[in-house]
Parts: structure tokens; sequence; C-alpha cells
């Protein structure tokens, strides 16, 4: 299953005043399916993302897409090199329909990406021209992560996407990702084990800005650094 | 969808008439006055570029107005005696003016961007004061040529056609905007800027698009003025002045295509009629004002949006 390296990160550091949210982390991502990262909180699941996508610039270290350093480029450029991200907290055009949302995301890729068939593609047909503010939560998740998918990414990102959904809700968002996954690498920082363990195919484990471990999920299962630190036990 | 894009043509083709027809009243004073509202409406809505679509809330805006304003003076007098070609000048000077002001301004956060262009426009109004050999000083310019090479305006319905022309120009190629892709992307920076680079696109780039369109559009407007009144003055140039598409577009409605141009209709009836009975027309735009922002954010346009809507009427929003 490992095929070519998508990304890699060496020695990030990441400083907030005293705190190092980042600590040397380095990492790899290469070939399709799901990569997890899982942490407790505070670990800098989410610094290692916004270091990655432009959101933050390290202190220290370096990013590497598909053997390009881009070390602290600006958001949109990342986009454009092929990084697609979702946030924690939904982050949407949410006073425009979905068509807006995902034809302004297509429009970075030119003028032949197919809104249409993006929302039929995600099952979004029967919200099309609703305002994204008055769907519900789950639907919200779907059209932020087609709206990722219509920059047309080599690379997407999930921050917590499971986040206030209910079951249904998950199912809905774990069948998509499934669909995915088959077509480009995925990066999934996630809080729900149940989630993470069925579904990835790598999972790194961070702790207090640092990777602990990372290795399938039976390994991780079976870690005995993890299960202390992580686990509690 | 299909509905709201028929009530927008609708009104705007109401409006269209309804300006083509005054002259026909022979009534000078009503032709002055539908002149002054085209020209505050082609203001307003390039104002409303900025502020209603890409969230940005300019101080400053004179200063693209009376650029436009005074080039057309200048140009005229000096250079070249023709209104048509001193207008397209007016619009270049006022787009290279925004081009400059918006690398300059843009990259700040909002109240920054507000703060420096307050600071442009005043840095303007004082260089139109003190350039006496070139701008007049405190007097202005008169005398502006309302005929020449290319084109006569010195009838004053040829001069009202003419700015008719521009409003109409003005009106269709931002309708065609507001509809297009680009409109679609300044639009997104006022939905939610933070957003906006995640969708792969530079918020520094769209917004100094819309700046140069909001620019030149002014500069159209400023032009237009010194057609119309034949003098120029550094008022124009005053942040009072940058105050008067904010107020119209705020009393008319942002978030509507057409509300920058319902506000500078109320704006000039209101300036006109209130200052007729006495001098309280600044207190009955006040009033107006705050009773718009207290009761309904989006002006004059949102009550009637929600008066339809409850009445499942699907909205006239931008």
């Amino acid at each position: 299953m490992e095929g070519e390296e998508i990304l890699r990160v060496e020695n990030l550091v990441r400083r907030f005043g005293g705190f190092k949210a980042l600590n040397g982390v380095s990492l790899s991502i290469s070939g399709r399916g799901v990569t997890s990262i899982i942490g407790p909180n505070g670990a800098g699941k989410t610094t290692l993302i916004n270091v990655i996508t432009g959101r933050l610039k390290p202190d220290a270290g370096r990013v590497y897409f598909m053997g390009r350093d881009i070390t602290g480029w600006p958001p949109h450029k990342i986009v454009r090199i092929g990084i697609a991200r979702t946030f924690q907290i939904i982050n949407l055009f949410t006073g425009l329909s979905v068509y807006h949302n995902i034809a302004i995301a297509s429009l970075s890729r030119g003028n032949s990406a197919d809104v249409d068939g993006i929302i039929r593609r995600f099952g979004l047909d029967e919200y099309r021209d609703h305002e994204v503010i008055k769907l519900p939560h789950g639907i919200q998740r779907i059209v932020e992560i087609a709206v990722a998918m219509a920059t047309k990414p080599r690379l997407l990102i999930l921050d917590e996407p499971m986040a206030g959904l209910n079951s249904g809700e998950k199912g809905l968002v774990i069948e998509r990702i499934r669909d995915l996954e088959k077509q480009i690498p995925v990066i999934l920082v996630e809080h729900d084990m149940d989630v993470v363990f069925s579904i990835s195919r790598r999972i790194i484990v961070m702790n207090r800005g640092e990777v602990i471990a990372s290795g399938a999920p039976d390994e991780i299962a079976d870690n005995r650094l993890v299960r202390e630190i992580y686990l509690g036990e | 969808m299909r509905r709201m894009l028929g009530h927008e043509i609708y009104s705007l083709v109401i409006i269209s008439i309804a300006t083509a027809v005054i002259p026909l009243s022979r009534e000078p004073y009503y032709i002055y006055l539908s002149s002054l509202f085209m020209i505050l409406s082609i203001f307003s809505l390039s104002y409303n570029i900025l502020f209603g679509y890409a969230g940005l809330l300019s101080f400053g805006h004179a200063l693209f107005y009376a650029s436009g304003a005074y080039s057309f003076a200048i140009f005229t007098i000096s250079i070249y005696r023709d209104p048509l070609v001193g207008t397209l000048v007016s619009v270049a000077v006022s787009l290279i003016l925004a081009l400059l002001v918006g690398v300059l301004t843009l990259r700040h956060g909002r109240i920054y961007f507000s703060m420096l262009t307050l600071a442009f426009g005043m840095l303007l109004y004082a260089l139109l004061l003190k350039w006496r050999s070139l701008t007049g000083g405190s007097d202005g310019i008169s005398g502006i040529p309302r005929s020449g090479f290319i084109i006569d305006l010195y009838d004053p319905y040829a001069r009202y056609y003419y700015i008719y022309v521009f409003f109409l120009l003005v009106v269709i190629s931002l309708y065609i905007f507001h509809r297009s892709r680009y409109g679609l992307l300044i639009k997104s920076l006022g939905v939610n800027e933070d957003f906006v680079p995640y969708t792969g696109h530079s918020v520094f780039r769209l917004r100094i698009l819309a700046f140069i369109i909001s620019g030149s559009i002014a500069g159209i407007a400023g032009a237009l003025y010194a057609i119309l009144m034949g003098v120029v003055n550094p008022d124009l140039a005053y942040w009072t002045t940058s105050a008067e598409p904010l107020v119209a577009t705020l009393i008319g409605g942002s978030k509507f295509f057409v509300g920058p141009i319902m506000g500078s209709l109320v704006f000039v009836v209101i300036t006109t009629y209130a200052s007729r009975i006495a001098e309280i027309w600044q207190l009955v735009l006040g009033l107006i004002l705050v009773a718009l922002i207290l009761g309904s954010r989006g002006g004059v346009l949102e009550v009637v949006d929600r008066i339809w809507r409850a009445r499942r009427y699907s909205g006239l929003r931008i």
C-alpha cells in the first residue's frame, strides 16, 4: 500500500509564548487511504494541521508536499498546489447557497469544474440552492468536505469532522470519507476512537507536541506507551 | 432563484424608463434632480462593491469621485476639449489611483483600512486646496467645457442623456458583474473573508479587484458631476462627500443590487425637499438612518423584502 511520498514534515516547532505546541514533529504520508492523527487535547494535532496548511508559520522545521518545500506559503497557494482542509468549527460561506460555496472553491481551479457533478457526488442535490446556515449540522459537514474537494486536492485534511454530529450524521460522513480515500490520501484528526480504528490505514499518535507512535491500527492498539499516555491504562 | 432575478430586472427596468422620461416634463429642476440622482446612484453602486460585496468600509471613497471630477476639468480645459475623451481619462486616472491606494491600504485589517482610506481622501482634499496653480485652490475650477471636438453637451437635454447613457452602462455592467463569477468571488469576501484562502483564492487580489472596479466607477460619477455643474471644488474630496454613498447605501440596503439606487433616490429627495421645508434635512436623514439601522440593517429594501418573504416571496438579496 505504501506509494509515492505525498507529504513530509521535518522537525516542526511552533511556540505560543512559552508553550511549545509542536516540539520537533516529523512525519511522512504516502499512498492513498486514511491516516489518522490522534492524541489528547493540547497534543498539537490542530497546530500541526494549521502549520501544514499555512494558517500558522512554524518557528522551525520544514514542510514538503510532493517534494516541494511549501514551508510558510500562504494558505491560498497551498490549496492551489493541492492540499485542502476542513475545520473543527464548521467554516463555510454560511450566507450563500451550497451551489455558490462549491462554485467559489471550484473557481480556484479555473472554468472547467463541474459544480453540479460535485453536488450529485456528495448527495447534496436537494440542498443545492439552500443557504448553508439553514442546513442541519451533518449536512454542513458534508458541504464542507464537498467544498474542499472542489479545489481538486491531492491531499485532504479533515480536522475533527465528527465533532457535534449524532450517530446517523456520523454514518453519512464516514460513508463520504470511505469514498474519498479511494481517490486521494486523507489525513483525519479525530477524537472518536471507534471511527478512527474502523477507518484508518495508519494512525499517528501525538502527545505534548511530539509524535509518540505511528503504525497500523492494531499495532497502535497494542502499543504500551500509547495505552499509558493516551488511553490512561 | 428565477423569480428573484425577475424582480431585480423588473425594478431596474422601471428605474431606467422613469429616468429616461423625466426630460419630457420640461422642468429644468426635475431634470437637474434626476441628473443628481443618477450620479449619486453611480457613486453609491461603486461604493457598494466595497461595502456590500467585499465587506470593506471605506471613509475615503470621495478620493476617486474628486479625482474623476478634477481630472475631467483639468484635461478638458488644458489638454483636449472633449467631454467623452475627458470622461474616459477620468476613469483611467481613478483606476490608476485606486490601484495605488489599494496596494497601500488593502493588506491591512478592516479598521486600519477604513482609517487609511479616510487619510488618503483628506490628503487629496489638502492637495486640491493647496496646489492652487493646478486646482484653483478653494475656488476650484470653473468654466469646464461642455462642448468638444467629438460631442457637444451644451444643450441641457444632451447633457442629461449623456449622464443617462453612462448611468445605464454602469447599471448594466455592474449587474452583469453582480451575476458573474467575479461578483460571486468578491461577495465571498463579505460573507466570510477568513475562509476565502481555503477555497484557493487570494484575499488581497480579490480586494484589489473590488477596489479598482469601485474606484474607476466612482471616477465616472465624478466626471459626470463636473459635466453637470460646470465647476469643481475641493469639497468633492472632503470626508462628508465620502459619507454620501455610504448613507445612500445604508438607506437603500447594501445587501441588494438595487439598494444603492433606491437609497440615492431617497437621499436626493430628502436633501432637496426637507431642506425646502426648513434647514432640518440632516435631522430627517439622521432619524431615518437611526430608525433603519436599529430596525432593519438591510435598509428600505430589507423591509420590503421581509414583507414579500412573508408572502412566500423568494427575496431580492445579492
